[in-house]
């Protein structure tokens, strides 16, 4: 089917000539015939970048962190700068399912799905990155407070222990919440299944729902509460993740406009990373009736919102140091945009404040190609984003004679390439066997669900 | 070492393999505590049966030796410690650290009265020479024609030799470096008398031989004048850097640290004539930049305006002094070598009004150019019109021996091995056939002796033209004395018996000498050992009255170290009379066509390059460029941009048709017209670590008309187009108006005691820890250091501290626990010097503790910052968080990486850090626990001073004080009170423990 707009967006949410089988048919489509050449190629190619990370850790694990660029003083780069990025990546899932939910902003249900489901991916990729970062990665879980007959204890004064615990909790609560959105949808491919292991497994996935009324009763209430609970965690998760550097002493760091700066950028950034994947996704597993222009449409108005956030973040930034007179911030600031790296900070500004600027068309939030490169930018620039606020802030603070300059080797390229890897090597298997979009939720929003007898 | 300790009792003991009467020999050393039954024994001994038999089954074959004959001073756990004295020319007297037999850290010797209990960075540094792995490790004969090396026996290589020699009909000579002490000199008197034609030369690459032929022509005597920098109130240096490569640069820079401290509201002034800014001249008030050609004119429009315009001395009446000293007059010259108008005039105000308690001072490479006499001649003038000779200028009593080899000496060694004269040729202590210029034709003269014997540790670049090389040992192992300067004697004794199968170059030279003769012959000394305690009692015990049998007098000397023979606190030093006709000697002063000329200048860490396999030599910083494991040739900022030269680029330079490729460092403060490169880089066969590292300077030099020339040398530059790294570990050189480091100028600093710097008001939500006991802290005084890098060197032999070499360094990743930061102000072809050692502050409010997730870092009750190595993860957190960026991460294993045997030299006291972990200053964690028990064994307190830190203890400046801020008495209390006293970066209210001292300039 063409692309079609819809007048009454939102009121009618999907494809009005869409019936009740056609949505079980087509979504579960995809899972049901043989995989693709494009996919076990897409496959293969994102598990060899893995393949890549698995090296750099050997090495990292067994020579040393020297063979990355890290140096005295910038000790934290590339990895950190990941691990933050995915973090954000991991924030739109989670608002589009819990946040829009209580909103009842109905037109989420086309992609809450994908979207929670990179969320737990990000979240995955993200958490490998202190882990991988620390020099004795091996002996990570004493960040963990557990009973030990050593008596040690964590700093609870320690942001990164707050990460911890706030990290976990965030891939716990939405891992759950998107779980319990896919019974419905796993009895649906259950009862459709037709060979034994398929029944079996997506059997036991759908946890015995029957469809009757009480499991919808239970069901309802259930996703309520996790998206009541989910709700301040899309804050919390990302405030504190901002906390390892606004509470540090650091001038570009100690900051109190981080936490919202970081909530702002990890919605645009996520809702960028949405339309990254979402876009072929509709294609090749012709989903474009569920998921429409006009979904995307709405959510390049979110980016085009989030985008002046944070530039009005990093144009406040420059005011403070200034308006401060500390010497140190203004230094740092005036070196963040002319000094040795004034070409990330410059193309951060590009990718996240001028480039999404193009949403206020219409021509630019409809059109798919114009779209998807302003969301690969918005990529690129949000990672450039902790990139610049990490390293510059770093490579030049209080003490001229330590300033250092850092440039990314080729394990912190590989590591950065390995993430996207093992993120795509999910979100492929996610898109082959699981489905891609809510049956159950887009069944509710159809306009005319039933044929009309002729 | 087992000496003194090897008395009767002792050596029946250790006959006894089997201690027949347990109970005995228990008894025998007295300690009522210790009684041992007959039961007991047999039930330690079933235990020990017991537990042998338990570990026999998983004990791998590995061989271990149990302490069945244990040396009586060797108490597992427990320090020995041993006076010797360095090995270097400058003879400084130190203590050996031991621990379980094996010598791990340098100190110098409390008694010495040169280097008063401190040490320079080169001498902490050669303990680690003891452990290199690249030394020989047994004789070996050297075949010519083929470039093989044999493994040989000693007796056979003794043998072999000794029949050349017996049947040598040409000369046999011997040339070694620097050798002042007693018994050398006598062994070396003897050995000559075993031969009919014999003869021994000195060479040192790095001699101050011009001081004295100087001194010769000005005063009729050719000393080497001990240098009172103590005394000295106001020093002018005319292109010399005595801090970094004086002769005697540790008693140099302790006197000069003395007395830049401010007593009284008065310290020393301090004015720089040179053509780059050394060591030395960053410490300086006033700093001119002055070609080396032109020194000699500012010296003598310094007479001139002295003598002739202010007419403040008696030769001003002189016929010879005004004919010289008439063309120089203070404008003209002031005019010619580009100095502002009326520096003359103000210098000479300055000394003037020091008289007799001020220094003219110059020697070293930089200004050895075709006037370097005549720039020494006109400095001993000046000296004796200030009437600072007999004053600081000590000719008379207690002259020094440290510096002696004459260029001279050898190059008629040279002609006469071309012309085949010589027999046979030892050679120990020096390395002519890297120092040398190829111009010297020293490697083909040295082919045509028939018989090399080389007495280094190695086979380097003159080893490898030898036919034996019959390996010396290091001094740690070996017996020796030395006279640095006259009357003050000192002793070596070994602290560990020979490494390899090596032996003393005296032994050597005396089992020559025996079999030369024949057997049964004049075997009058079974080894060195006896030689010099003989020689010690024939030229020192008789000639001086003393009271004690000798033996008293030779453990005494061994304990203490050394044997004064003059009371050098009584001054009876006097004035010599100058002699007016040396000033003839000046002649014509010429000019140099070339617009660039290149200046030599020998290196803080390197000095000749002898100890170039030794990295942390090599690790450590120069202390002006801050540039580690490479030489370059600094070039003025202006001179840089006027040739389109960057930083690192690489080019050729061409002096005396002698081409090689260099890196370029921009060096504010040179002088445009100059080049400047060090000395001491391109071994080529000196190690592992060492080889090709750098490039040799030495080569660019010549030697002419028997003195070296090594500094106005014309110069052709050119760009190659290639680039290099160069490991700088200073990141910006200009602290930006920060409050890092504040300073003031006296003035400034008399009429406000707090100039330069403001009292932050600090506010906190939190009442403030208290510290019941101890507060451990520090007081830095600015005004003293002088940058040296003895800290550091100190530091990494305490704290084992791991190199990793240039690439790493490259990438900002050296490990060092205390850096001096440079920083320049001004402008930058004349900027102003401060040096600020960086080390952890130790905060009270700690950036580093609050954010480590696992509490690897914490504080203590004594206000230590603590950082706990097995408990770190290495999230880096703590260095991120840390304004001062004191910490250091272990990017790799590094103690993996540790050449046996180098692991030795490590302190057992601290931890060896894994990868993976954070580490920094502990403030000498262990010294302090060993004071604090030592204390609480003796039932006392611990009293001020009783520990030091490394850094502080060896401050040859005394800028490093270290004690208890609890104790109101203590010096560091005291200090840290003190108006000048501020905390860096104060307004981030970490609170550190470290009081920085303003910097006061005075001029």
């Amino acid at each position: 089917m063409n692309e079609t707009e819809i007048k009454e967006f939102p009121t009618v949410l999907v494809n009005p000539e869409i019936k009740l089988d056609d949505v079980t048919k087509d979504i579960a489509q995809p899972l049901e015939r043989k995989p693709s050449k494009a996919w076990l190629i897409l496959l293969a190619l994102s598990m060899a970048c893995m393949g890549v990370g698995v090296v750099v850790v050997y090495y990292n694990v067994t020579v040393g962190l020297g063979i990355n660029g890290w140096n005295h003083p910038v000790m934290w780069g590339v990895y950190i700068t990941n691990f933050v990025f995915w973090i954000g990546i991991g924030h739109a899932g989670t608002l589009i399912s819990a946040i829009l939910f209580l909103l009842r902003q109905r037109w989420r249900t086309s992609i809450n799905r994908s979207a929670e489901a990179m969320t737990i991916f990000a979240v995955m990729c993200a958490g490998l990155f202190p882990v991988l970062h620390i020099g004795r990665s091996w002996v990570a879980y004493w960040v963990f407070p557990y009973p030990n007959n050593r008596l040690l204890w964590v700093n609870f004064r320690s942001p990164l222990v707050w990460d911890v615990f706030a990290i976990s909790t965030y891939f716990t609560i939405s891992l759950l919440f998107w779980y319990q959105g896919l019974i419905p949808d796993f009895a649906t491919l259950r009862d459709k299944a037709t060979s034994f292991w398929r029944k079996k497994i997506y059997g036991i996935l759908s946890l015995g729902w029957t469809g009757s009324i009480r499991d919808w009763n239970h069901y309802e209430k259930a996703y309520l509460l996790f998206a009541g609970l989910a709700t301040p965690l899309v804050l919390s998760v990302h405030s504190i993740v901002s906390f390892d550097f606004s509470v540090s002493l650091l001038p570009g760091w100690h900051s109190t406009i981080f936490p919202p700066y970081f909530v702002a950028g990890a919605i645009f950034s996520g809702m960028a990373m949405v339309i990254t994947l979402v876009i072929p996704m509709r294609k090749y597993f012709n989903l474009k009736q569920y998921i429409t222009l006009n979904h995307l449409e709405v959510m390049n108005k979110v980016i085009l919102v989030t985008s002046m956030m944070v530039g009005y973040a990093y144009v406040v930034e420059f005011f403070m140091a200034w308006y401060s007179g500390n010497p140190f911030e203004k230094s740092m600031f005036w070196n963040r945009a002319t000094g040795p790296y004034a070409w990330a900070f410059w193309i951060m500004f590009t990718c996240n404040v001028i480039i999404p600027q193009a949403f206020w068309f219409k021509q630019a939030r409809r059109s798919l190609v114009w779209m998807f490169i302003a969301s690969i930018f918005v990529n690129v620039g949000m990672w450039m984003e902790r990139f610049v606020i990490i390293v510059t802030s770093l490579h030049h603070d209080f003490i001229p004679s330590t300033w250092g300059y850092y440039i990314p080797r080729l394990p912190d390229m590989g590591i950065t390439l390995a993430s996207f890897g093992l993120f795509f090597t999910m979100f492929l298997l996610f898109a082959r066997f699981f489905p891609t979009v809510s049956m159950a939720e887009i069944k509710a929003v159809l306009t005319k669900p039933f044929n009309k007898k002729a | 070492m087992s000496e003194f300790h090897e008395d009767a009792e002792f050596k029946k003991l250790k006959k006894e393999e089997f201690l027949s009467k347990p109970q005995s020999f228990f008894d025998s050393k007295g300690n009522a505590d210790i009684t041992f039954s007959r039961r007991d024994i047999l039930k330690l001994a079933g235990a020990a049966a017991v537990f042998a038999a338990a570990a026999c089954a998983r004990r791998p074959a590995e061989k271990i030796v149990p302490y069945l004959d244990p040396a009586e001073e060797i108490v597992p756990g427990k320090a020995v410690w041993y006076s010797s004295t360095s090995d270097t020319a400058d003879g400084c007297g130190i203590l050996v650290k031991t621990r379980e037999g094996r010598p791990i850290k340098l100190e110098g010797n409390p008694d010495h009265p040169m280097n008063k209990g401190t040490l320079s960075a080169r001498d902490q540094a050669a303990i680690l020479d003891l452990y290199d792995p690249d030394r020989l490790k047994n004789p070996v004969k050297i075949s010519q024609a083929s470039g093989q090396i044999l493994k040989t026996d000693w007796k056979t290589a003794d043998s072999e030799i000794a029949k050349v020699l017996k049947s040598a009909r040409g000369k046999v000579v011997l040339l070694t470096g620097t050798i002042h002490g007693p018994a050398r000199k006598r062994l070396i008197r003897d050995f000559l008398s075993t031969f009919s034609n014999a003869e021994h030369i000195t060479f040192e690459a790095l001699s101050e031989e011009e001081i004295l032929e100087a001194q010769e022509l000005c005063y009729g005597n050719k000393v080497l004048p001990r240098y009172r920098f103590d005394k000295a109130e106001v020093l002018v240096f005319l292109g010399a850097d005595p801090l970094a490569s004086g002769h005697s640069k540790t008693e140099f820079a302790y006197g000069f640290g003395h007395q830049r401290k401010i007593r009284d509201g008065q310290m020393s002034k301090v004015i720089s004539f040179e053509p780059a800014l050394s060591l030395t001249g960053q410490n300086a008030d006033l700093h001119y930049l002055v070609k080396p050609q032109d020194l000699v004119k500012v010296g003598l429009a310094l007479a001139h305006q002295l003598i002739i315009a202010e007419n403040k001395s008696r030769f001003g009446s002189d016929i010879v002094v005004q004919n010289i000293l008439k063309d120089f007059s203070a404008k003209k010259v002031e005019a010619e070598v580009g100095l502002p108008d009326g520096t003359i005039k103000s210098v000479v105000a300055d000394l003037w009004s020091a008289k007799g308690k001020g220094l003219v001072y110059t020697g070293g490479l930089t200004i050895r150019d075709n006037s370097a006499l005549a720039l020494h001649i006109v400095t001993n003038l000046l000296n004796s019109v200030l009437e600072n000779e007999g004053n600081t200028i000590d000719g008379v009593q207690g002259v020094s021996q440290q510096s002696q080899g004459s260029y001279s000496e050898l190059m008629s060694l040279i002609s006469d091995m071309k012309a085949g004269k010589i027999e046979a040729v030892l050679i120990y202590g020096n390395n002519p056939a890297y120092s040398l210029p190829k111009s010297a034709g020293f490697e083909e003269a040295l082919a045509k002796v028939k018989t090399k014997v080389y007495l280094g540790d190695r086979v380097d670049e003159t080893g490898s033209l030898c036919d034996f090389a019959l390996p010396s040992l290091h001094f740690l192992e070996s017996w020796g004395d030395a006279e640095p300067q006259k009357g003050l004697y000192s002793l070596m004794q070994p602290t560990i018996s020979s490494l390899h199968d090596n032996r003393g170059w005296e032994d050597s030279l005396l089992s020559l000498m025996h079999e030369t003769k024949g057997a049964g012959l004049g075997k009058e000394y079974a080894s060195w050992h006896d030689f010099l305690k003989d020689t010690w009692y024939k030229e020192i015990y008789l000639k001086n009255d003393l009271v004690a049998g000798f033996e008293n007098f030779w453990i005494s000397a061994l304990r203490q170290g050394l044997f004064e023979a003059v009371d050098r606190t009584v001054d009876r030093n006097s004035p010599r009379q100058f002699r007016t006709g040396a000033l003839s000697k000046i002649g014509k002063i010429k000019k140099t066509d070339s617009k660039f000329t290149l200046a030599l200048y020998t290196p803080a860490m390197q000095f000749d390059g002898r100890a170039n396999n030794n990295s942390w030599l090599l690790e450590t910083p120069d202390p002006v460029s801050k540039i580690a494991w490479d030489n370059y040739v600094k070039i003025a900022p202006r001179t840089a941009a006027e040739l389109g030269l960057q930083e690192t680029d690489v080019v050729s330079l061409t002096v005396n048709d002698v081409t090689q490729e260099i890196p370029v460092h921009i060096q504010p403060g040179t002088h445009p017209e100059v080049l400047t490169v060090a000395v001491g880089w391109g071994r080529e066969k000196v190690g592992r670590v060492g080889n090709k590292v750098g490039v040799n300077a030495f080569r660019w030099s010549k030697i002419q008309n028997g003195h070296l020339v090594s500094s106005s040398l014309p110069v052709e530059i050119k760009k190659t187009g290639k680039q290099v790294k160069l490991a700088n570990v200073q990141g910006h050189n200009y602290i930006e108006g920060r409050p890092i480091i504040y300073e003031a100028t006296l003035e400034e600093y008399q009429k406000n005691p707090e100039a330069g710097h403001e009292k932050e008001k600090l506010t906190s939500m939190w009442s403030t820890h208290k510290y019941e006991g101890h507060k451990w802290g520090m007081a830095i005084d600015l005004n003293s250091c002088i940058g040296c890098n003895a800290c550091m060197l100190a530091c990494q032999a305490e704290n084992n501290v791991p190199v990793v070499g240039k690439e790493q360094v490259w990438r900002g990743r050296e490990m060092s626990w205390i850096r001096i930061d440079r920083y320049y102000s001004g402008d930058p072809e004349h900027p102003e010097v401060v040096n600020q050692p960086m080390l952890c502050q130790h905060c009270e409010n700690a950036p580093c503790e609050t954010v480590c997730p696992v509490i690897a870092t914490v504080h203590n009750d004594e206000g230590l910052n603590l950082q706990i190595y097995n408990r770190c993860v290495g999230t880096r957190y703590c260095s991120n968080n840390c304004p001062y960026k004191v910490r250091r991460f272990n990017w790799f294993d590094y103690s993996q990486d540790l050449a046996t045997p180098l692991d030795l030299v490590l302190n057992p006291d601290v931890t060896v850090r894994t990868k993976g972990v954070m580490e920094k200053c502990t403030f000498c964690i262990q010294r302090i626990r060993e004071g604090k028990e030592k204390a609480k064994q003796l039932g006392v307190k611990v009293k001020d001073g009783d520990f030091k830190t490394a850094c502080q203890q060896t401050c040859p400046a005394e800028a490093i004080t270290f004690g208890d801020l609890n104790d109101p008495e203590s010096k560091v209390s005291q200090l840290s009170k003190d108006p000048r006293g501020y905390h860096t970066l104060e307004a981030l209210n970490t609170r550190p423990s470290i009081a920085y001292l303003t910097k006061i300039r005075n001029k």
